[in-house]
């Protein structure tokens, strides 16, 4: 996958942001990262691409940070079902709006949600794979794109 | 005043959805997943339905053929991020009245369901 590729996704996250507050998110400068690293926080969503592609897109953020989700989809009250409904959605969110560019055979999975560090995510071997890091109400969040044609 | 069933496997989007309309629609009612959503349509046969298309156990697209073969005449509002236009087509094939992209607005939402029934939300 080539950075303007990259774009569409960062478009997506963006656009997803921007309908859930007035606070704008920190899309910092994003970067290529080796197969064995590994980008995970409190709470990760991963998405399986196949069809025309294949890799992984994943989201991972702490639990402030999907705490403030939850609030602005008006949810006064968390626990951990609800944190994990809420990464594996936007996860699902993500990949999904990335079809409208990449096309129908973008297929992407049900979100797989990881909970803690202590897994390893195999990136995509041969895959450039570009860690987005964002910022939002001052917690931190990433996205991992790792998806190369099929 | 209507009501309306929320089919999605998210409780955020629930949420989401049944805080918009908690002053709008005398009855909301709730659907995990597609087999509960037909479930609840032949019970308590609601005036709207915003439908999922991505959940387990039955999907929203053969949840939205099921709830058409019941009732032809059920105004579906699909709410989904699988916005490419074969998925949109598809699902108005079937019968669904509108789509909604996800993420979205309240404001967003509103209107879309304004829409279908006629500007007769409140």
């Amino acid at each position: 996958m080539v950075e303007d590729e990259i774009e569409v996704f960062i478009e997506c996250l963006e656009n997803y942001f921007s309908k859930r507050s007035n606070e704008k998110i920190v899309v910092e400068t994003p970067y290529l990262t080796d197969n064995i690293t590994r980008i995970l926080s409190d709470f990760t969503g991963v998405i399986t691409i196949s069809g025309a592609y294949r890799g992984c897109v994943y989201f991972t953020a702490q639990t402030k940070f999907l705490e403030n989700i939850i609030e602005a989809h008006g949810q006064s009250h968390f626990n951990i079902e609800i944190l994990e409904d809420a990464i594996g959605e936007i996860a699902n969110t993500l990949a999904g709006n990335s079809r409208k560019k990449l096309g129908n055979n973008f297929v992407i999975s049900v979100p797989n949600v990881i909970r803690g560090n202590s897994r390893v995510i195999e990136l995509t071997e041969g895959a450039h794979s570009f860690v987005v890091p964002l910022k939002w109400f001052g917690q931190s969040a990433a996205m991992v794109v790792s998806v190369m044609d099929a | 005043m209507k009501t309306i069933l929320i089919v999605d496997d998210s409780e955020i989007i629930r949420t989401q959805i049944r805080h918009c309309f908690k002053n709008i629609f005398s009855g909301i009612h709730i659907a995990k997943n597609g087999q509960d959503a037909v479930n609840k349509v032949r019970a308590i046969k609601p005036d709207i339905i915003t439908m999922d298309l991505t959940m387990p156990e039955m999907d929203g697209i053969i949840c939205i053929q099921e709830i058409m073969d019941i009732d032809p005449n059920s105004k579906i509002l699909v709410i989904s991020a699988l916005s490419d236009n074969a998925t949109c087509i598809r699902a108005l094939k079937l019968g669904a009245q509108g789509f909604l992209d996800k993420p979205f607005t309240e404001e967003e939402l509103k209107n879309a369901i304004d829409i279908m029934i006629g500007g007769d939300i409140a």
